[in-house]
Parts: C-alpha cells; sequence; structure tokens
C-alpha cells in the first residue's frame, strides 16, 4: 500500500501566489484609495514584515538548536526548519527590510533631527542610534544569518550525499552559532522595534522576540506535519513519539512565551517608572486592552490545556489544529507588540492586511521553492525505525 | 528526546548485576568500613595528632563541617544576643551578606530539583547517577539559605508573623510584596523537595531494611520504607506519583528563582529593575547548581570508587549544561551593561559607572571579579579535553560558585550604596560575623552532607537496577541486529580519566 | 486478646521467586492462563507491562492531584483577595486592592504545594502505606524481593486456590522458593 504524497511544496506554492495576488491588489487599492498618512502606512509595514520576519528567524533559531542538540525529534522536521530559514528567505527579508530604511524617519523617533535636538537621551545614543551605523549594522546582521543558515544546511546537506558523517563538527558550530544567533537577534529587534518608542527599552525584548519567533515556528511545523500525517513520508515518522515530542516543545516555548509577557508585565507594573509603563500604557489604553487579555487566553491558557492532554497529541489532525491556532494567534501577538506605538485607537486597516498578505505570499513562496530543493525527510541518518523503537 | 548518541553502557559501564549493585551501593551505608577505606594524607603535625582511623576523607570532612557548624552556632548567637547590627548592614545598604549569601544558597539547591525532575521529564537517562545527592544537595542548600532571612528579621522567634494566620493585632501579611512571596516560595519548595526526595528513597529503604543486618538499622529503615513490598500494584501508584511529582517540581524550581529575582526587581533600585532578571536568575542558578554538583561528585566518586556509576559522560553533560547556563548568564551582563548605556536615563548610566569604571567605583572590583570567574573562566568548557579532565573541571566548578557569590554581590551593594539620591551615597562593609556566618553554612551544608552520604544511599539504588535493565535489553537488541557479539567495557571509566 | 476474630494464622498465599523481570511476566502469563485471578507481584524494579497481566491499573491519583491543584489555587487566591480587601484593606504604593497580576506568585505555589502534598500522601494512602507488616512478608523469598528476585504470589482468594496444585504450577514454570505463606498470629 502505497499513500499518497504530501505535496507540501506544492501547498505553499499554490498558496503563496494566491496570498501574493490578494496582498499586491489590496496594497494597490490600500495606496490609490485616497492620500496616505506615511506614518500609518510605515506602520502596517513593520508590522507586516516583523511578523514573516519572525517567523523565518524562529526557524534559524530551530534548526541552530536541532544542530547542537541532536534530538531524535529533530530529524523528522529539520527539512522544514532548514527551508523556512533558508538563504532565500533572509534574503526576501533583507529585500523587505529597504523600505523600512527609506521610511525611517516615519518610523523612528531617532531618525528625526528635530526631535532629537529636542531630546538629551536621543542625543546620549548617538552616533550608535544614528542612520548610517543603524543600517550597516542591519547589512551585517542580514549578512551573518544568512551566512549561518547557508553553512548549516550546506553541511548537513553534504553528510546526507556523501554519507560521510560530519555532524560533530556541525553540533559544535551550531552551538557556537546560536550565542551568535542570540546576540545578532537581541540586536537586530532593539534597532529595527524596540528603538520606534523613543525612550522605552527592556532587557527581556530580545529573548521575548526569540521565542515568539520560535513558537511560531513550532506552531507551522505542527500543522504540517500533523496535516500531513497519512502521506509519504510523513506517515512513516508521524508516530505518537514525534507528536508527544513536538507537543511538548511547543507547550515549553508557550510557557517560555507567557513567563516572559508576564514577568515583563509584572516588573514594569510594579516598578510605575513613567519610561517603562508608557509602553503598557499604549497596549492597555481603550480596546487595546481587551486585545491584550485576548491574547492571554489565546496564547497562553487555551494552548497550554490543549498541549496538557495526551490524547490531543495522539490525534494528527488535532495536533495540526492546536499548532495551527497557535501559529495564526502570533500574528495578533506581533500587531498587539508593534502596532500601538503609532495607532492610539485599536483597529485593523486595510494595509495592515494588504501588507501581512504580501509578505506571507513571498514567504510560503520561498518556503514552497526551498522544500522543492531536497526531499522533506533525510533518510540516511539516524535510522527512522530505530528512533522510534528507542524512545 | 534523549541525545542521539549517548548509549546505556556509557553511563553504567562493567559488569553488573543487581546483586552487585547492592553490594557496591547498599554497603556505603550499612557497613561504616567503607567510610575508613579511602586514607588522606594530612600535613605533617595534624598527621600525628589525629588518629590513623580517623584520616578517612569521611571523618575529616565531617570534621570540618562540625567545626564551622559550631562556629555558625557562635554567630548565631552573637547575633541573637546583639541584633543584626553585629553585620554590616546599614544605611543605605539594608541588605548586606546575609542576602547575597541567601540568593546564593538557594541557586545552588536548583540543580537537584532540575537533574531530578527535568531531566525526568526529559527522559534523560544521565540523570540516574547523579539526581540522590543532588536532591539532598538541594535540601540541605536550601536550609543554609532559608537561615538568613529568619534572621535578618532580628527575631527569628517570631518568624511564624510572616505566615497568614489569624492573629489578635488582627493584621495580615502584605500579598504585594515580593518578600512574603519568597516566604511561599521558599516553604513550598522546601517541602516538595523534601517529599520528592522522600518518594525517591521509599524504595531504597526497602532495600536496606531487608539487607540490614544490625536489629536497630532494620527497624529504622523498616519504618522509614513504611512498609514497601514492591508490589506491582505498588510500583505502578508509585511511578504515576513520580512523575507528577517531577511534573510539579519543574514549574516550581523556575518559579522559585524568579520570586528571587522579583525580590530585587519589583523596586524601583537602578541595577534591580530589570526585566531580564527573573531569565537569567534562573540559569545562574542551573550554573551555581551543576557546579556544586560536580564539586562534591568528583571526591565522591573517587573516596566510594563509584567511576562506574558517575562516568566521564556524566561529567560530560553536566559541564555542556554548565557552559549553556554560563553562556546565557553572560549574556544576562552583556544586556544589562548594553541597556543600561542604551536608556541613557542618569541613574542607569551611573549604575554603569558604578559597575564598570576603573577610578570611582568603590566596588567595580567586583563586577571585573564576577566576569573573570563566571564567563571567561568557563569558556574553557567548549574544549571537549577540558570536559574530560576532573581537575581541571573541579577547578572551572569552584570558580563558577565563586563568580556566583559576586553576581550577588554585585548586585546588592554596587545598586545599593549608589542609587537616586548623591547625598545617600554610602559604604558597606561586611564585618568578621557576616563572614563567620558564610564560613558557617558552608560547613553545615559538609556536616549534613557527609552524614547524608553514611544513613543514606546517595545513588539511587532502584533506578541503577532499572538502568541495568534497559542496559542487558539495548544489549540485547544490539546483539541480534549486529550479529556479533557486545564487546564489554569493563573499567573504561577509569582509563578514561586523563589528569 | 480476641475480640471476636479469628486471628489465627490463615492461608495468605503461594509465592515463587524468579530471576529476571522478564520469567517474572512469562510465569504470570501463564498462571493467568490457567484461570487464576489474584495475583500480585514484588520486584525491586518497576515490571513493564505486568499490571495488563495481573490487573490493578488505577488513575485515581491524576485526578486527586488535579482536585488538590485546584483547591491550592482557589485557597491561594481567596486568602489574598480577603485579606487584602476585608480582613486588612490597606493602600500599598498606590496599588488596587486587589492586585491581580501580584497576587498570581501566591496563588501559583500554594497550587504546587497542595497538588505535589495530594501526590506524595496520595500514593502512600493509596498503597495502603504504613504498613510495616505484611503477610507476603512471611515468605523466605520476599528478603530478596527488593534486591534482586521478582516474585509472583498467587493470593489465597482466589476462587481457584489450591496450595499444592499452584505450588507444582509454579515449580514447573521455573520458580524458586516455592512455598504457601500463612498470616501472622494475631494479625
Amino acid at each position: 500500500m502505497s499513500a499518497r504524497l504530501a505535496r507540501v511544496d506544492r501547498g505553499f506554492l499554490t498558496a503563496g501566489g494566491l496570498m501574493l495576488l490578494l496582498g499586491l491588489v489590496l496594497t494597490g487599492v490600500g495606496l490609490l484609495g485616497g492620500p496616505q498618512d506615511l506614518t500609518q502606512l510605515a506602520n502596517s509595514y513593520v508590522f507586516a514584515w516583523t511578523a514573516w520576519t519572525c517567523l523565518t528567524f524562529g526557524f534559524l533559531g530551530l534548526t541552530l538548536l536541532h544542530h547542537a542538540t541532536r534530538g531524535h525529534w529533530g530529524f523528522t522536521v529539520v527539512r522544514l526548519f532548514e527551508a523556512g530559514s533558508s538563504p532565500l528567505a533572509l534574503l526576501v527579508s533583507a529585500v523587505g527590510f529597504v523600505p523600512i530604511a527609506l521610511m525611517a524617519p516615519s518610523i523612528y523617533p531617532w531618525a528625526r533631527p528635530a526631535e532629537v535636538a529636542a531630546d538629551p537621551i536621543l542625543q546620549g545614543r548617538m552616533p550608535y542610534m544614528s542612520f548610517g551605523l543603524w543600517a550597516a549594522r542591519a547589512v551585517v546582521f542580514f549578512a551573518i544569518l544568512i551566512a549561518l543558515s547557508w553553512w548549516m544546511a550546506k553541511s548537513n546537506r553534504e553528510e546526507e550525499v556523501t554519507g560521510r558523517p560530519n555532524w560533530q563538527r556541525r553540533s559544535v558550530m551550531a552551538a557556537l552559532g546560536l550565542v551568535v544567533y542570540t546576540i545578532v537577534v537581541n540586536f537586530a529587534w532593539t534597532d529595527w522595534t524596540m528603538s520606534r518608542e523613543s525612550h522605552w527599552f527592556s532587557t527581556i525584548y530580545g529573548l521575548w522576540f526569540i521565542v515568539g519567533g520560535a513558537l511560531m515556528a513550532f506552531g507551522l511545523t505542527a500543522a504540517i506535519v500533523g496535516s500531513q500525517h497519512d502521506k509519504e513520508p510523513y506517515d512513516k515518522v508521524a508516530e505518537p513519539w514525534l507528536l508527544k515530542d513536538l507537543g511538548n516543545l511547543m507547550l515549553a516555548t508557550t510557557m517560555l512565551w507567557a513567563y516572559f509577557s508576564f514577568s515583563q508585565y509584572l516588573i514594569i507594573w510594579s516598578g510605575n517608572l513613567p519610561v517603562f509603563t508608557k509602553y503598557f500604557i499604549a497596549r492597555t489604553d481603550g480596546m487595546w486592552l481587551w486585545l491584550g487579555n485576548a491574547l492571554i487566553l489565546t496564547q497562553f491558557f487555551i494552548p497550554f490545556v490543549l498541549l496538557l492532554s495526551p490524547t490531543m497529541k495522539r490525534k494528527p489532525l488535532a495536533f495540526a489544529g492546536v499548532g495551527g491556532f497557535i501559529f495564526v494567534n502570533r500574528f495578533f501577538d506581533w500587531f498587539f507588540i508593534i502596532v500601538p506605538t503609532y495607532r492610539s485607537a485599536i483597529g485593523v486597516q486595510l494595509l495592515d492586511v494588504a501588507l501581512l498578505l504580501l509578505f506571507g505570499g513571498l514567504w510560503c513562496a520561498q518556503f514552497g521553492v526551498a522544500l522543492r530543493r531536497a526531499p522533506l525527510i533525510m533518510y540516511r541518518r539516524p535510522n527512522l525505525e530505530e528512533l522510534a523503537e528507542s524512545v | 528526546m534523549a541525545a542521539e548518541d549517548t548509549r546505556l553502557k556509557d553511563l553504567l559501564p562493567g559488569e553488573w548485576t543487581n546483586a552487585k549493585i547492592d553490594d557496591e551501593l547498599v554497603e556505603i551505608v550499612l557497613d561504616q568500613r567503607r567510610h575508613e577505606e579511602a586514607k588522606v594524607k594530612l600535613p605533617g603535625p595534624l598527621a600525628k595528632l589525629v588518629p590513623a582511623q580517623f584520616q578517612s576523607p569521611w571523618y575529616i570532612m565531617l570534621g570540618i563541617g562540625f567545626v564551622f557548624t559550631n562556629v555558625l552556632l557562635l554567630c548565631i548567637t552573637i547575633l541573637v544576643l546583639t541584633g543584626i547590627g553585629v553585620w554590616g548592614n546599614n544605611q543605605p545598604v539594608g541588605w548586606g551578606l546575609d542576602i547575597v549569601n541567601f540568593v546564593w544558597w538557594i541557586g545552588i539547591g536548583h540543580a537537584g530539583t532540575l537533574i531530578s525532575a527535568v531531566l525526568l521529564l526529559l527522559r534523560q537517562q544521565w540523570r540516574n547517577s547523579i539526581n540522590r545527592f543532588a536532591e539532598a544537595m538541594t535540601i540541605f542548600a536550601v536550609m543554609c539559605a532559608g537561615m538568613y532571612p529568619l534572621l535578618h528579621t532580628g527575631r527569628p522567634w517570631v518568624a511564624y508573623w510572616l505566615l497568614p494566620y489569624p492573629n489578635v493585632l488582627a493584621m495580615w501579611p502584605q500579598f504585594r510584596s515580593p518578600l512574603v512571596w519568597d516566604v511561599f516560595a521558599v516553604t513550598t519548595y522546601m517541602t516538595v523537595s523534601i517529599l520528592f526526595w522522600f518518594v525517591g528513597l521509599i524504595p531504597d529503604f526497602a532495600t536496606l531494611r531487608d539487607r540490614a543486618k544490625g536489629r536497630f538499622a532494620q527497624v529504622a529503615y523498616g519504618a522509614l520504607s513504611m512498609g514497601w513490598s514492591g508490589s506491582a500494584k505498588g510500583w505502578h501508584r508509585y511511578q504515576h506519583a513520580s512523575i507528577i511529582l517531577a511534573g510539579l517540581s519543574t514549574p516550581l524550581v523556575l518559579s522559585v528563582h524568579t520570586i528571587v529575582s522579583y525580590d530585587f526587581a519589583m523596586s524601583i533600585v537602578p541595577g534591580w529593575n530589570v526585566t531580564i532578571f527573573p531569565p537569567y536568575f534562573v540559569a545562574g542558578a542551573v550554573f551555581a547548581g551543576f557546579a556544586m554538583v560536580i564539586t562534591l561528585a568528583i571526591p565522591l566518586r573517587k573516596w566510594y570508587r563509584l567511576e562506574n556509576f558517575i562516568t566521564m559522560k556524566h561529567f560530560d553533560w553536566m559541564a555542556k549544561v554548565m557552559l549553556a547556563t554560563g553562556l546565557i548568564v553572560g549574556y544576562g551582563y552583556a544586556m544589562e551593561i548594553f541597556y543600561a548605556w542604551y536608556s541613557q536615563e542618569p541613574a542607569e548610566t551611573a549604575l554603569l559607572h558604578n559597575r564598570v569604571a576603573l577610578a570611582d567605583a568603590p566596588y567595580s572590583w567586583s563586577f571585573w571579579a564576577l566576569i573573570l570567574f563566571n564567563v571567561a573562566i568557563p569558556l574553557f568548557l567548549w574544549s571537549p579535553k577540558v570536559r574530560k579532565n576532573l581537575t581541571a573541571l573541579f577547578w572551572i566548578s569552584m570558580s563558577i560558585s565563586i563568580g556566583m557569590w559576586f553576581e550577588r554581590y554585585v548586585i546588592i551593594p554596587i545598586s545599593l550604596t549608589r542609587d537616586y539620591l548623591p547625598s545617600s551615597y554610602g559604604y558597606y562593609t561586611p564585618t568578621i560575623v557576616d563572614w563567620g556566618m558564610f564560613a558557617g553554612t558552608i560547613g553545615f551544608f559538609l556536616f549534613l552532607m557527609f552524614l547524608f552520604v553514611r544513613f543514606l544511599p546517595m545513588i539511587n539504588i532502584f533506578e541503577m537496577k532499572e538502568l541495568l535493565h534497559h542496559k542487558e535489553h539495548e544489549e540485547h537488541h544490539n546483539g541480534h541486529a549486529n550479529g556479533k557479539a557486545h564487546a564489554h567495557v569493563n573499567g573504561q571509566a577509569g582509563k578514561e580519566e586523563a589528569h | 486478646m480476641s475480640h471476636g476474630r479469628d486471628t489465627s494464622p490463615k492461608a495468605y498465599g503461594v509465592v515463587g521467586a524468579f530471576q529476571t523481570p522478564e520469567a517474572l511476566l512469562e510465569a504470570a502469563e501463564k498462571v493467568k492462563a490457567e484461570g487464576y485471578t489474584k495475583m500480585d507481584a514484588y520486584s525491586p524494579i518497576p515490571v513493564e507491562g505486568i499490571l495488563d497481566v495481573i490487573g490493578g491499573r488505577d488513575d485515581r491519583l491524576g485526578w486527586i492531584v488535579a482536585g488538590a491543584g485546584a483547591t491550592g489555587f482557589l485557597a491561594g487566591t481567596f486568602l489574598q483577595v480577603w485579606t487584602s480587601t476585608v480582613a486588612y484593606a490597606h493602600n500599598v504604593g498606590g496599588k488596587p486592592l486587589i492586585s491581580a497580576p501580584m497576587f498570581f506568585p501566591v496563588s501559583y505555589e500554594s497550587t504546587i504545594l497542595f497538588a505535589a502534598g495530594a501526590a506524595t500522601f496520595g500514593m502512600i494512602a493509596l498503597n495502603g502505606l504504613p504498613k510495616p507488616h505484611q503477610p507476603v512478608f512471611n515468605a523466605e523469598a520476599m528478603v530478596r524481593a527488593s534486591q534482586d528476585r521478582f516474585v509472583l504470589c498467587v493470593e489465597a482468594t482466589d476462587p481457584k486456590y489450591d496450595e499444592p496444585k499452584i505450588e507444582a504450577l509454579l515449580q514447573s514454570l521455573g520458580a524458586e522458593q516455592v512455598e504457601s505463606v500463612r498470616t501472622s498470629e494475631g494479625y
């Protein structure tokens, strides 16, 4: 009995095409629809770009984590991780960054000379937070991440094709890579999103974004593996132990996200210093508060309860549903993190959706292309049947 | 989720049977002679003073522990009779070495719970031989830690006022204070650690009961085992309870150090009101805890010939955990520095100056000591050669214990001596009683640790038998799969020890 | 000293010891195939799969712990809300009387405390401990059941209980130290 082949690549190419088309049309409508407030346009753009870039960064983090720890669960899904963070995906994000640089004065207080002249704090951050160094850092960050992604994929392919084990070297490189990755991603989001607030800062911001991205990537992975469980090649590996391990990792990441978010809120709420509370005042103003409260439910309580249940992890389709639920909800969280900085009344604008679809289309299309390059599962090593047995 | 390349033969090298495991591990508890076998060379004059039979590590360590326990008692007596003014605490530093030591000890305790609970949940078999004494370490460390805040109240005999109970003053605890959270967190932690430890010991108590020769030991261990028979139905519920306790201890251990970090982070003192504190305190606790496990495991393994139970593989894993948590801690320091600068807030930049500047910053030496002991030296762990060298590992672990102490020292006096108001700047100098108590708690910890080694099995006996069973199963399986006899690696652990 | 209860020694069961968990499992299956239903096994390590043969699966502990955890959470929350609004309401740092984020840590700790207590004492109670003496300890073989022997016991409550027959059966399955156990005098 031969099961049907999982055509994940085709699915993503189709979805990507549709999203791209719809996104282009809606963006066109949005842009031509009337005179634009450049600040709001830039705000929508940063949201859409950040959400999908975090997914790419999340996949890169998981790729490195897999190579560094070599847990059993990783071998079946590492191809998805690699495709989600391929050099191409990072390049798409890098190109998407260009408009942000062009719109910098509409996004960043430090890029508005008048504001800097009146603000000793922004002056104190010069020249670090000046346009030239900021843009140069972005180039360096992308270059480093692309190099990491490229080297990991190359080394992994080499072992797969030649059969000569080189994982020990890759494992050490991945551990070093994780160190570099954490630092780069931390400083990147400080530059790209945190510095949109003129004075506010939070030391956990970088870790918070890393965990948010990893959670997104886990959600999407779970959705793919769970929904394709009866098709080639996942029919051989979507066994209870894999779903259980992936589910537990997703549970741990969900808890970590909740832990960081709660601690950050509690510390700022308790300290009650104006510099820090500004961030949460904007996010508890009017209806934003309800989005925030809803996120506690959808990003923590619901997935937490679902992922605790052992029964759920035995049902691949339910598992895929939970993964998808987590994945979709991450977009609401990014919306909550990014948008209120420049929008006091809650509301979804046409361009938020249009640009999200546009970037989503690009992301899915590149994911589909990347998946075509190599089989979905690496067979050579280790023997999957043995893996399933040894658990 | 076990790592791919671990084989059970590496975790339990040599030829074993259940009876041989009992001969090794049970006899350490039942036979005093096992504690007199290993000998230490005492320096000249001492060698003449101490009778030959007491020149074994067990007596020496217990003796040192006993002496310093008395130093502790002396310091506590002075403190209680005089008041906490005998410490160096004063305005503006109300939290001195006592809180530094409290956080240090609590942090050390965390590895025990982590090894027992988290690694059980992750199904990591390398936890099996180190979990028992790591758990003991947890309990003793929490005992040492708990002493400080209780004595710091100044009137420890009314410490029960911290608990919520109806009283004639009609007062209740102030639940918006992280110090009250601490009371709940630390008491819960202590209680749950003891329960978890006791549950783990029940089957071993039964083994001790059945092997004991003396009537007293039979009755004592029999009572402790509560009549454990090892029935299938009993084991079933037992395993269920163990996994539940592990599942509860994992979030507990994280929450305890998180709440300890809230003690600082809830305030608005510069350098304390930091959002990265919770995860970086937890990582620091794991870091310090594993360092202490290694510090204790290396000599115990040698003195009690446990090379086949605590193998080089175990040390390699622990060293890797230390490396990873050390990097997280280093990342935390870097973020504190960077965002203090990034904020450009006067109080934050002043704090940055007080930490790192070489002039006009009276405590910056402690920051640089921290970087040296906690960040620079542990980087040697990247090298597999260092991870295989027990001498190096021992000293790196020592360096981490010192470094983690400095971490808390950096956090407390540097922030408190200079906060928002320059008019209230001050200095902090610990007194002899501060240092005496610190040395005293270390002695008390050692004293309890070596009593534990004497009277309770320091390695989980039934889990080692389980491991042996799995190992035989694995060898059987491999033998079939490869179609060839499996080579045993007797005594390999000894050879790997390249000093 | 009798309180009307017959405390003279009675038959408790027939025990036999095996060398390995696999042998125990195999023997239990064969004894079960002979139609015996009341069995228990005593071993130094948990034997995987033995409960499927001799029965006695018990999943109550999970529910006990869940109930205790929920009670702990409610008790912790109630304690804080009641003391800070009714029993001893006062303003601290301008924070609201019910400071939900600040009440979470204590509620969380009390959840864990109650649940862990329930897991430990629930396990002990469900296992009928402490019970320092049990009739099965009268068997010679039981001394090593905590060390390196895997003991199977067919209990006297079994409807087909017949000592010589079971002894012969266990012996034929390769058991050592086969023995019929009686309860102790006065027990």
